[in-house]
């Protein structure tokens, strides 16, 4: 067969043709198209796609900040502390008009939902000094995410990807609660209060 | 591949999906320069070609999570890179629509260059001289490693298009050189 003295060549030389160096200030222009990764951020790139992994990542650094308290405070001292129960979401919902009742049905739910597991979660209010810090900034970022999603739909309302996020931030929001309250329950023997009152 | 390379590959990539910004630039720097080698070569020009590279990170840091370890980082990097540049020159409308009827080519009529002849200054220019849709096709299948059959998936078109078209472009290249040389 004919050789391909050119494709030879090309694939003996081939570091030298891939040794073009883009200008020194392209990675600087990628790294401002990133969601910033530190607890300031408060710009969020906007286009629909991110907003899973934005809002999964907030909730990855939840659940290591958690739970590395639990596991230091497993061995060490007991201390009461009161976590605020504030709930951002909800002030959302007031202020938001629903017109999607896919979204409408999702929000009752899971506003309801979170509204329990918050409440649960004030009854652990013992033994953990800095849980309350850490799960009210992390959900702040969650909720901060919500908002925006939410100043989205009242752009494009019919928007699938959009509702499908906020539903997501719901889920995961739930979801870092619940997996917080069983590392409570099994890392501390009883709550403080009267258990008979809790509701799940 | 040594297994201690890959396995700080691995790392590099699941720091990255954490969104830790010194493993993002890590990965970056590692790929970089080869990236952009392949986008100047496929759109002929340095400022398009970093405009490709920042769509094609900024793509890659997103969508890292899904990347699964079924194919290298790095092939999985590229194939972004060639993706985001075929679809900026389908937007732009230059011609990646090839005619089917062009002449035989003969073989036979190929003035081959010794190997001697050739420089990696010399195919650069030769490259850069040809029209956008034999230049595309030339870069995947001489420079990106891609099969004639792989191409005419890429570029939508047939398989017998993108050989023809090649043998074309290389003629045109091996004019070019020789006309350089002598």
């Amino acid at each position: 067969m004919n050789e391909d003295h050119l494709k030879n060549f090309i694939e003996q030389n081939k570091e030298a043709f891939d040794s073009d160096v883009p200008s020194e200030k392209l990675w600087s222009r990628i790294e401002n198209t990133l969601p910033d990764n530190t607890q300031e951020a408060k710009v969020i790139d906007i286009s629909s796609t991110s907003w899973s992994t934005y809002i999964w990542r907030v909730a990855a650094a939840l659940l290591i900040s958690v739970s590395s308290i639990l596991v230091y405070e497993w061995y060490d001292h007991e201390e009461v502390i009161v976590i605020n129960t504030n709930n951002p979401i909800e002030e959302v919902n007031t202020q938001e008009k629903i017109i999607n009742p896919e979204l409408a049905e999702a929000e009752a739910y899971y506003s309801g939902k979170i509204n329990n597991q918050l409440s649960e979660l004030k009854k652990y209010t013992v033994s953990y000094p800095g849980l309350e810090e850490e799960v009210t900034t992390d959900l702040d970022d969650l909720d901060l995410a919500f908002v925006e999603l939410q100043a989205e739909l009242d752009n494009n309302v019919a928007n699938e990807e959009v509702i499908e996020a906020m539903i997501e931030n719901y889920q995961i929001k739930t979801e870092i609660l619940e997996d917080i309250l069983e590392g409570l329950q099994s890392t501390n023997s009883t709550p403080s209060n009267d258990e008979s009152t809790i509701q799940l | 591949m040594t297994t201690e390379y890959q396995h700080q590959h691995l790392d590099l990539v699941e720091r990255s999906k954490a969104g830790e910004r010194d493993a993002q630039y890590a990965l970056y720097k590692q790929y970089s320069n080869g990236m952009f080698s392949i986008a100047n070569r496929m759109m002929n020009s340095r400022e398009e070609a970093e405009d490709m590279i920042q769509e094609a990170f900024t793509y890659v840091f997103m969508k890292l999570h899904t990347f699964r370890n079924e194919s290298s980082i790095g092939a999985w990097i590229k194939r972004i890179v060639v993706n985001q540049c075929i679809n900026e020159l389908k937007r732009k409308r230059i011609a990646l629509s090839f005619e089917e009827s062009i002449e035989k080519y003969d073989l036979a009529d190929d003035n081959e260059t010794a190997e001697s002849q050739y420089s990696v200054e010399n195919i650069k220019e030769a490259l850069n001289a040809l029209p956008d849709g034999y230049r595309v096709i030339t870069s995947l299948y001489l420079f990106e490693g891609y099969d004639h059959s792989e191409i005419s998936q890429i570029l939508n078109i047939s398989e017998s298009t993108s050989k023809s078209q090649y043998h074309r472009a290389k003629k045109k290249m091996n004019e070019l050189i020789n006309a350089q040389v002598l």
